[in-house]
């Protein structure tokens, strides 16, 4: 049977499979997961390298507690998410060395990033924009609007209660809002684009 | 303008930004890829063996197991003949055996190896008298 991203195998079997000695298993997951990984690493950290160092170390966490793996307890995914969440932590604090949610504003900064108005422009805005939240709103925006997890997953992920949950990404999508609209004359759109 | 109005202009710039990311995500690249798979390799566990079943066994197979198979002609043999002189038998419906006429013209006596062995059955001689 064909294993890729795509298919229809869920995660969960696929590690099974892979704890099974499958060659095939640990490519089709790479494949799916990886991408997530460092997409949310590289949202929660802002550097490239650093992301990518945090997606290897998590893919290397699942392979090792593969033949471990409790059926049925956890979504693979939501899994992952929690390491990446928790290695970027480490990482913030080391490299802030304050704590938590304390990040100052960051310089109103990469105005030729926000020149036009295509949507690389408006990812780019809007990188820029969560890196100015501080880290729980962060973690929350990114996994319920670009991830795309729903409230309980990301309480699952961030260990709290899925009415933080709601509360992290309301004020997190406020304070973006915010931050984006003050940009916006600058960026030289209107609503209606 | 409302300020529900003002909110649902909020999230729909805002929807438009996170759209925007989510097709902007970063590209995997390849010595990523390379480095993720390299680690799954190292810790990958040995493939698990699962002995094959046993297969199913016809009637004919176990027969013929049980008179040794192919290294059993010769005992298959011995049984082929004796079932077929039975058939034989039975169908040639063979006459009296002779030779065993003695056993009419001879006579035999009864003795009793033990000849008062009614004696010791209380009430017996009033039993016969």
């Amino acid at each position: 049977m064909p294993f890729d991203a795509q298919s229809d195998t869920p995660d969960e079997a696929l590690l099974v499979l892979y704890a099974n000695g499958d060659p095939r298993a640990a490519r089709a997951l790479a494949e799916r997961l990886l991408p997530r990984v460092l997409g949310f690493s590289a949202r929660m950290l802002n550097d490239a390298a650093e992301a990518e160092d945090v997606a290897q170390e998590a893919m290397l966490r699942l392979w090792r507690i593969a033949p471990e793996w409790r059926r049925g307890e956890a979504q693979v995914s939501t899994w992952l998410y929690r390491v990446v969440a928790n290695l970027c932590t480490d990482r913030l604090r080391k490299r802030r060395g304050v704590a938590l949610d304390q990040v100052p504003e960051p310089e109103d900064g990469a105005p030729g990033a926000l020149a036009g108005m295509i949507a690389a422009d408006r990812a780019a805005a809007l990188e820029t924009a969560l890196a100015a939240l501080p880290e729980r709103q962060r973690q929350a925006v990114v996994l319920r609007h670009i991830e795309g997890l729903a409230n309980p997953e990301i309480a699952a992920v961030m260990d709290i209660g899925v009415e933080a949950v709601e509360s992290l990404t309301a004020r997190g999508k406020r304070r973006l809002a915010q931050l984006l609209a003050g940009r916006r004359d600058e960026l030289g759109y209107d609503d209606g684009e | 303008m409302t300020m529900g109005n003002d909110m649902d202009k909020d999230n729909d710039r805002l929807e438009r930004h996170f759209a925007a990311a989510r097709t902007a995500g970063p590209a995997v690249p390849d010595t990523l890829m390379a480095r993720v798979l390299a680690d799954a390799a190292a810790h990958q566990p040995a493939p698990v063996c699962a002995p094959a079943p046993a297969p199913l066994r016809t009637l004919r197979a176990r027969l013929w197991a049980a008179i040794g198979g192919a290294g059993g002609i010769g005992a298959g043999a011995g049984l082929a003949a004796a079932a077929l002189s039975g058939v034989w038998i039975g169908f040639a419906q063979p006459g009296p055996a002779e030779g065993l006429g003695f056993i009419e013209r001879e006579t035999f006596e009864m003795v009793e190896l033990i000849p008062d062995f009614d004696l010791l059955i209380p009430g017996a001689d009033e039993m016969e008298g």
